[in-house]
């Protein structure tokens, strides 16, 4: 191991640390599942709900969101466990089934 | 170079049998596409031992093998985004003949999760998943320096096969 190995690691954590610490974390206002890049349900976070989409079961409450059951193989998107951060989301790849905690002001949709 | 055959394809079934000891002891990660990425160390040795050309063959066969074997086609895009900017990043890094297998493997770690977070944004078209960029980079960089160290121990049985 040399010095340049140190610094290298060094600098790579530290910009992950500042790159952590600057984003932004607020409560979100709803939230969103998209499957395969459409918004297909979403749910005012301060609520209680649940919703089932291509077998991956997303549960809202206590302003958290979770996904509670999922069909894939890997099983990340239950592992990732409770989210309550704007801007925070679970995605499950395999399902292509993604859980996005938004902030008050999003557009509900962009069309191109 | 005689013999290159033969070791790149050792160092294939180094790395699959990585991947899959990886996949049988370690739970589910809380973000997609982490790993732990030991089978990173074939790339590595096949880098230090071999060159940026075998290399390259090397971690294209064990990403599409290690897929087939126990992913999917899905997980097959990410990975092999993955591993080749990690090639890429640790073929670079070596040139520069400054840093050791462990600051060369700690670089393609995080390239390797930049580039599935990369992936996984234009995929899942959810820009959201930038909250995981600073999880993913520092656990990129620790898993490539524990792949760094574990390299060494592989560098010395492989290197003396070579001379006999």
């Amino acid at each position: 191991m040399k010095k340049a190995d140190v610094l290298l690691v060094g600098v790579l954590l530290i910009a992950a640390a500042a790159l952590y610490l600057a984003a932004p974390r607020r409560p979100a206002a709803r939230v969103a599942v998209y499957h395969g890049g459409n918004l297909v349900w979403t749910c005012p976070a301060a609520e209680e709900g649940e919703c089932t989409v291509s077998g991956v079961r997303v549960v809202v409450s206590g302003g958290e969101a979770y996904v509670a059951q999922s069909p894939c193989p890997d099983g990340c998107c239950m592992a990732a466990g409770r989210i309550s951060a704007q801007g925070r989301s679970i995605v499950c790849l395999p399902m292509e089934v993604s859980v996005v905690l938004e902030g008050p002001g999003q557009l509900d949709a962009v069309v191109y | 170079m005689k013999g290159n055959l033969t070791r790149a394809g050792l160092l294939t079934a180094v790395g699959l049998i990585a991947a899959w000891l990886e996949s049988l002891i370690l739970p589910p990660m809380p973000v997609p596409g982490a790993k732990v990425g030991l089978a990173n160390v074939a790339t590595l040795a096949a880098l230090y031992l071999m060159g940026p050309g075998p290399a390259a063959m090397v971690t294209v066969a064990r990403v599409l093998l290690a897929n087939a074997l126990f992913g999917s086609l899905a997980s097959c895009v990410y990975a092999l985004a993955g591993g080749v900017c990690a090639w890429g990043a640790m073929a670079l890094l070596k040139r520069v003949e400054r840093f050791s297998p462990v600051g060369v493997s700690a670089a393609g770690g995080c390239a390797h999760n930049l580039a599935q977070l990369a992936m996984a944004a234009i995929l899942a078209r959810t820009p959201g998943l930038a909250g995981y960029l600073p999880v993913l980079m520092a656990a990129g960089t620790l898993a490539g320096a524990v792949t760094g160290i574990a390299f060494r121990p592989l560098a010395r049985i492989l290197g003396k096969k070579q001379n006999s």
